[in-house]
């Protein structure tokens, strides 16, 4: 008997259609925000009094803002902190979200209750409320944003990896695997883990874009990201006070930050299929 | 023919969408009022594909066709509209698992009620009325006692009987049982072919019974047919196509069965004289505290001995004890109380630690090897997976000639090491995960219920194989299983399990010639050796 090889994840992922796309534009994106401000010589902070609010043109290719700001280098700005409020929240989530689930599940019994209790109460206070306070007490300092986006954004995947766990550490594989001397660290690495790669994928493709979400909309109440540095957020938030006279500026930040959204669902989809090796390929 | 046929199908064609070669080709059958068919074939032979065609349940991407296809003199074309009317009231249908053709929220004198209701537009309290009749019909009695019951207070033969009870209400002419038993231990499935089989004749239903255990089908249904390469081959009676199978088909089928068992071949067989394993008092506890309580432990009081090279059979109704003894002797479950010394060690109450190196040497297969591999690893990785853990082999290379080797002893070709578990059958998979055992080179086999998933050819290579590695390697095995002609065949000695301890246990010729406990006589006739 001959059989082709099982695909490995990567070919799986690159069978993906929507999946190779969405990589794409997010390198792309990613390119953008780090290497135009540099490369370009546009400067995203300093207003050019003659050029106020006009239309995209040569000189400044996405038009210019109520203040005569370069649109394109403020968009490539405002998409650098919004994928490093993503990025972190992402890393976050992996680094807290999953080892506290995995851990929950795992050891169970009033340890884990304890483990989840915490994760509950954290998530009944109302996050948008909290960091309106934090930002109107403490002032409205960027750090302060990210440290509640981050007790934040752990919670959700804390919650399915547990609930996910729960169910497999009952398998029949886990007890084979404690049948051939397997340690604990070794079923949680080699056994459980891969199984919830898949649904952690798919809980970060919507925490992400949820803290991108919430990110943007304390940035249009003017309580997020604070000037000189600006986000997405925030560029709708201006272009959309201008919507009547100039929609390029709320045209442009919008479109990448609906690109952004969308590039990270399909990833995180082509992902999730790619690593299970029973999806149809 | 008197009296007309209740189905007549002619040349049923079932196909993936597009093209492919059809998994059913011409397949013709007639069902006579209360007559009993049983539809048997090997697995994947398209017996199921073929019942649910009839009612145009076919899963989406296949396709059916027939040249006629009459039910009580009326025709029907192949078309999921035309045969909605015919579900329920027309063609009653019975699945392999009760626990999902029920609904899980309410009694099952509700379901019951609300079918009547439907189909037969009785009134609400008559509808109670005949719901209460057929608990009884079914041999749920007194019907009070199940009316209210939701299924998960039903045993599986109890829900398999509300669900025979549900599809023969409507009084349809025709009834399709889709393994209706394999879900169930061999008493309760025996019970079950009878109660059908009797309900259909004194209603005069049609019975179409579908499944691959021959002996079963055999001595309940009037007449078998054999479905091999999409069509029917041979349909007889089912003793002469017992005694006198004319195809190969058939043939194979019958041959399935398992034969005599293996004379021990003279001094092949080397039996230590010091029991490898022995168990004594041996007592393990429910899990959970609040299910302690008043309730008696799961095992108590549990003795057995094991040689190296001998084969123990482990047989017990569901719910005996069999499989918490296995995960015990494996350190999965604590012990509460005796001892199990093995190979010179004590077992109970052994710390992980000390457990490891212990591994090695006694080793599990489970029942459903579906659930015991792990899905995303693949065969060679499964396989080699204890010998990493333990360090065995000086580098990978050498690691890859053992799994390669083991996989071979276990009947596999070493290439599929490279195979995820889903893309194996049945049979395959258990046989990775008889390798993954047998890399470790054990001196002990635990089988829990190994090869009870599998059909009867692949169950027979199976237990060939097990026998082959117990005389070339002098492997131990104790087999655990509710299925006592596999037992017989493969084991000298014979111990069964009932209410958590042995009942009665000896020499497999004297255990079947002279049962002395009502246990083993109620499993032996299930297995048709009484």
């Amino acid at each position: 008997m001959s059989r082709a090889f099982a695909p490995s994840p990567w070919q799986r992922f690159r069978r993906h259609r929507a999946a190779r796309g969405a990589l794409l534009v997010l390198a792309a994106l990613t390119l953008f925000a780090l290497l135009a401000p540099p490369l370009l010589p546009l400067d995203p902070h300093s207003p050019d009094w003659e050029r106020i609010s006009v239309p995209p043109e040569p000189a400044h290719p996405f038009g210019t803002d109520a203040i005569g700001r370069d649109l394109l280098a403020r968009t490539a700005l405002g998409l650098r902190t919004t994928l490093l409020v993503a990025g972190s929240a992402a890393l976050l989530a992996l680094l807290v979200g999953l080892p506290w689930g995995l851990l929950a599940g795992w050891v169970g019994g009033p340890v884990g209750g304890l483990m989840m209790r915490i994760v509950d109460v954290l998530q009944a206070l109302p996050f948008l409320f909290l960091a309106i306070l934090l930002m109107a007490v403490f002032g409205r300092r960027t750090e302060l944003l990210f440290a509640a986006i981050g007790g934040y954004v752990w919670l959700d995947l804390a919650r399915i990896v547990r609930a996910e766990t729960l169910s497999l550490r009952e398998r029949e594989f886990v007890l084979a695997a404690r049948a051939l001397g397997a340690s604990t660290g070794r079923i949680l690495v080699r056994h459980l883990l891969p199984q919830l790669a898949g649904g952690a994928l798919v809980a970060l493709g919507v925490i992400v874009p949820k803290v991108i979400l919430i990110e943007s909309f304390l940035s249009y109440l003017g309580l997020g990201i604070q000037e000189p540095m600006v986000s997405l957020g925030g560029l709708v938030h201006e272009g959309a006070q201008d919507m009547s006279f100039a929609p390029w500026a709320l045209a442009f930040p919008a479109g990448f930050l609906v690109a952004l959204l969308l590039a990270l669902h399909f990833l995180a989809e082509g992902l999730r299929d790619a690593l299970d090796p029973r999806s149809p390929a | 023919m008197s009296v007309p046929p209740v189905l007549e199908l002619e040349g049923l064609e079932i196909g993936r969408e597009g093209d492919g070669a059809p998994i059913v080709a011409d397949l013709t059958l007639s069902l006579a009022p209360g007559e009993s068919l049983g539809l048997i074939g090997a697995s994947g032979a398209g017996k199921s594909l073929s019942a649910l065609a009839l009612l145009g349940l076919l899963p989406p991407g296949l396709r059916a066709r027939w040249r006629r296809m009459a039910l009580a003199g009326q025709r029907y074309a192949a078309a999921s509209a035309a045969l909605r009317p015919l579900r329920g009231r027309g063609i009653g249908l019975v699945f392999q698992e009760p626990l999902a053709a029920l609904n899980p929220v309410l009694p099952v004198g509700f379901q019951l009620a609300e079918v009547l209701r439907r189909h037969l537009g009785l009134a609400r309290r008559a509808a109670r009325a005949e719901a209460a009749a057929w608990l009884e019909r079914v041999g749920l009695a007194p019907p009070a006692a199940f009316l209210g019951r939701h299924p998960h207070e039903l045993s599986g033969g109890q829900r398999q009987r509300v669900a025979i009870a549900l599809a023969l209400a409507p009084g349809p002419p025709l009834l399709i049982a889709d393994e209706p038993t394999s879900a169930l231990d061999p008493p309760s499935a025996d019970e079950i072919l009878r109660l059908l089989v009797g309900l259909a004749r004194e209603r005069g239903t049609a019975l179409l019974i579908v499944s691959h255990e021959l002996e079963l089908l055999a001595r309940h249904c009037e007449r078998l047919a054999v479905l091999a390469e999409g069509r029917i081959v041979e349909s007889a009676a089912a003793a002469e196509l017992l005694a006198a199978p004319r195809e190969p088909a058939t043939r194979r089928l019958v041959a399935a069965r398992l034969g005599p068992p293996p004379r021990p071949a003279g001094a092949a067989t080397a039996v230590a004289p010091e029991p490898l394993l022995r168990v004594r008092a041996l007592r393990v506890e429910r899990r959970a505290r609040w299910l302690r309580r008043g309730s008696p432990p799961i095992l108590d009081g549990l003795e057995l001995e094991l040689r190296q090279g001998e084969a123990l059979g482990l047989v017990g109704p569901s719910g005996s004890g069999k499989t918490t003894l296995a995960r015990a002797l494996l350190g999965l479950v604590p012990v509460a109380g005796g001892s199990i010394r093995f190979a010179g060690s004590e077992l109970a109450g052994l710390s992980p630690r000390g457990w490891r190196p212990l591994r090695r040497a006694l080793q599990i297969v489970f029942q459903d090897p579906g659930a015991s591999l792990d899905p995303r690893m693949q065969v060679g990785a499964i396989v080699g997976e204890g010998l990493r853990i333990h360090g065995i082999g000086r580098d990978a290379r050498e690691r890859e000639a053992r799994v390669r080797a083991a996989l071979a002893a276990a009947g596999l070709d070493p290439d599929c090491a490279a195979c995820y578990p889903h893309e194996l059958s049945g049979g395959q998979r258990q046989r990775v995960a008889i390798a993954r055992a047998l890399a470790l080179e054990p001196r002990l086999l635990v089988l829990d219920e190994a090869l009870s998933a599998l059909d009867a050819a692949l169950r027979r290579d199976l237990l060939a194989l097990l026998d082959r590695l117990r005389r070339e390697l002098g492997l131990a095995l104790l087999f655990i299983s509710h299925d006592l002609a596999a037992t017989a065949w493969l084991c000298e000695r014979i111990a069964v399990l009932e209410g958590g301890r042995i009942v009665e246990s000896g020499p497999r010729d004297r255990l079947l010639a002279a049962p002395a406990h009502p246990v083993t006589r109620r499993l032996l006739a299930a297995a048709g050796l009484a």
